[in-house]
């Protein structure tokens, strides 16, 4: 028995006597209006607390029911492939919201402003190669170009260079001792 | 064999109105007698009672079952709002109009009123105690609770109850020997 435990020992018999003029003094039972009183509240309680319960399942099942019978072909569908991220700091791709793309039916006859970076077809995987205005026409300038002078002269290819024998005095090299700084020099050149 | 007040307390807590019920009934007698003899009045004790169930609603995050059984956190509740009470009254010492409620067990209307007399003797002399000793008191005698218990329901230490407790039974026990000379509460 742990030492706080023990009982006082100078409230042995003194205790029991004491105990028992305590117990002339009865107390009632609990009146059977609290526990209506409990029941009411418990109940007020419990009908205040279930629209708190529904009101987030309805919404839930609403989003699923929205989510379900959406049009197949909404931009945002999952089927298509997920449209990359633009860094803020290069410039945007033209948007194409004045002129839609008449061939696709899939595209919108009015595209949406919230929807208008969103597309259907999946961005080319090559890199995004950022130029200038005047760039863009100098090198779209410079393939139309090259393309004409391949259509006219069939076959053309860049010429190889021809392969040449290194001359032996650039293979060998020699530090020469008491230069400051160092200096290499051929041993053809030392030799001389 | 019944389900225990953890489970009854999860199935309250789901909307189960039977499972809080009979939370409620399990220990309603101890907390209402508790209440009742600390603030000495059967509406103070009635409405000690609903509040400490009613708390048990509306905040049940507040019990924690790894630290104490539940009818020892109600007990606690209990004891907390018993205190407002019994302050008051402390300050008031309002014993001249505490009224019984309870009809009298004597046989005879003599002893029905020797038995009232008593009764109000103790009570008066119980009333006489500070809030901190007259809780004290009364978990020990009248519920039967041991130290380790009584010191989680008044938050203190086990050291700090017991020496509640003496001081407790020492000055019940002068305020009482003038009517124990007089042989109205000779023991039987």
């Amino acid at each position: 028995m742990k030492q706080d435990l023990k009982p006082i020992e100078e409230d042995g018999p003194e205790r029991d006597e004491l105990r028992a003029l305590l117990r002339r003094w009865r107390a009632p039972q609990a009146p059977p209006e609290i526990e209506d009183a409990l029941q009411r509240e418990f109940r007020r309680r419990r009908a205040r607390r279930r629209p708190v319960l529904w009101v987030p399942l309805a919404a839930a099942a609403a989003l699923i029911v929205a989510w379900l019978v959406r049009p197949a072909n909404l931009p945002f569908s999952t089927t298509s492939p997920k449209a990359p991220v633009v860094p803020v700091s290069s410039p945007a791709p033209p948007l194409r919201t004045a002129e839609p793309d008449r061939s696709s039916g899939a595209t919108p006859a009015v595209a949406e402003p919230g929807r208008a970076r969103r597309r259907s077809t999946p961005w080319p995987k090559q890199p995004q190669v950022v130029v200038e205005p005047d760039q863009a026409a100098l090198l779209a300038e410079l393939g139309r170009t090259l393309s004409r002078t391949r259509q006219a002269i069939p076959g053309t290819a860049i010429p190889q260079m021809p392969e040449v024998e290194v001359p032996r005095y650039l293979e060998e090299w020699q530090t020469v001792t008491g230069e400051w700084p160092l200096v290499q020099q051929s041993d053809a050149m030392g030799g001389r | 064999m019944g389900r225990s007040d953890g489970a009854l307390l999860e199935a309250t807590l789901a909307g189960d109105e039977a499972a809080f019920l009979e939370i409620y009934r399990r220990h309603r007698d101890r907390i209402y007698r508790f209440a009742y003899r600390m603030t000495g009045s059967p509406e103070a004790a009635a409405d000690v009672t609903h509040s400490c169930f009613v708390g048990l609603l509306e905040v049940p995050s507040r019990y924690d079952a790894q630290r104490a059984s539940l009818g020892t956190y109600l007990c606690a509740a209990a004891r907390n709002l018993s205190l407002r009470h019994a302050s008051r009254a402390w300050r008031e010492r309002p014993v001249a109009d505490l009224a019984e409620r309870q009809p009298a067990p004597g046989p005879s209307p003599l002893e029905s009123l020797l038995e009232d007399e008593r009764a109000r003797v103790v009570r008066e002399a119980l009333a006489t105690l500070a809030p901190l000793h007259r809780e004290v008191l009364i978990l020990a005698e009248y519920e039967d609770l041991d130290l380790a218990v009584i010191a989680l329901v008044v938050g203190a230490q086990v050291g700090a109850v017991k020496v509640r407790l003496h001081r407790a039974r020492r000055k019940l026990r002068a305020t009482l020997e003038i009517h124990m000379r007089s042989g109205m509460l000779l023991v039987e």
